[in-house]
């Protein structure tokens, strides 16, 4: 399996955009958890994570987007989804994910709905 | 494209990193063999991917995985039972896990009995003290 790669890409105006790509599991929310603390001390409104490239997250993966929802949701800081694989999406629903972040159907949609935040 | 009309295959999960990778090797063999889409199985993935984590963190080795499919005429039959050697557990005491509880709570984990159940057509779990057997079916027609 594809061991999970995190790309912070260019911020638009109060959005920050993380690309991942491949298997989330502990190590890759790890790190999705630390590039997220990162964002949060920076003040964004919004974290805009890109899992075009993610066919999988298993939970473990999915506990550490929880601890980085949590967070988000302390600071008024919305936690937004886009690109998901049916899989992935199907396993947000599982969870209820919905009630409490943002999900979009593509980065373009995800930006104009956010990026007036 | 000839295709198989029954597949059988099994291994032992190695402690340690991504493990569960191992047994997914198993259900690509069998997507192949079959003649399978590459996205037939998913979603199963997920839910073989869960059992075998709670194997190898809650369970006691050897950890045995063994995937069979069969084809009865229009319908595929996918069997992944995962078998570990731990100390067991009652599934019908593990609460249903729910996102505003686990984000009030510090333990977040706790959503691998669920997405088994969501993800795959059949779970059953039998379990003693010594032996714990997960077994998770996905029925293809078509």
């Amino acid at each position: 399996m594809e061991a999970c790669r995190l790309e912070r890409e260019q911020d638009l105006g109060p959005v920050a955009i993380l690309a991942v790509a491949g298997y989330i599991n502990n190590e890759g929310g790890e790190a999705i958890a630390a590039a997220g603390r990162q964002i949060l001390a920076e003040g964004k409104k919004a974290i805009l994570l890109d899992l075009a490239q993610t066919r999988i997250i298993n939970s473990i993966g999915i506990s550490l987007l929880l601890e980085l929802l949590e967070a988000c949701l302390a600071a008024g800081v919305v936690l937004a989804f886009c690109n998901l694989h049916p899989s992935v999406a199907k396993t947000f629903q599982v969870m209820g994910l919905a009630q409490y972040a943002r999900i979009f159907g593509s980065r373009g949609e995800a930006l104009e709905a956010l990026s007036g935040l | 494209m000839i295709t198989a009309s029954r597949f059988h295959r099994s291994c032992e999960l190695s402690p340690g990193e991504s493990g569960e990778a191992q047994a997914l090797v198993l259900l690509e063999e069998l997507r192949r063999a079959f003649g399978l889409p590459g996205e037939a199985l998913a979603d199963f993935r997920l839910a073989v991917v869960e059992a075998c984590l709670n194997a190898l963190e809650h369970g006691a080795p050897p950890v045995q995985v063994m995937v069979t499919g069969q084809r009865q005429g229009s319908e595929l039959r996918v069997v992944v039972e995962v078998v570990d050697h731990g100390p067991g557990f009652e599934p019908e005491t593990v609460p249903r896990p729910e996102l505003p509880a686990k984000l009030a709570s510090p333990r977040k984990r706790g959503w691998g009995l669920e997405i088994m159940r969501r993800l795959a057509d059949r779970v059953t779990v039998s379990s003693h003290p010594g032996q714990t057997r997960v077994k998770l079916v996905r029925v293809l027609r078509g």
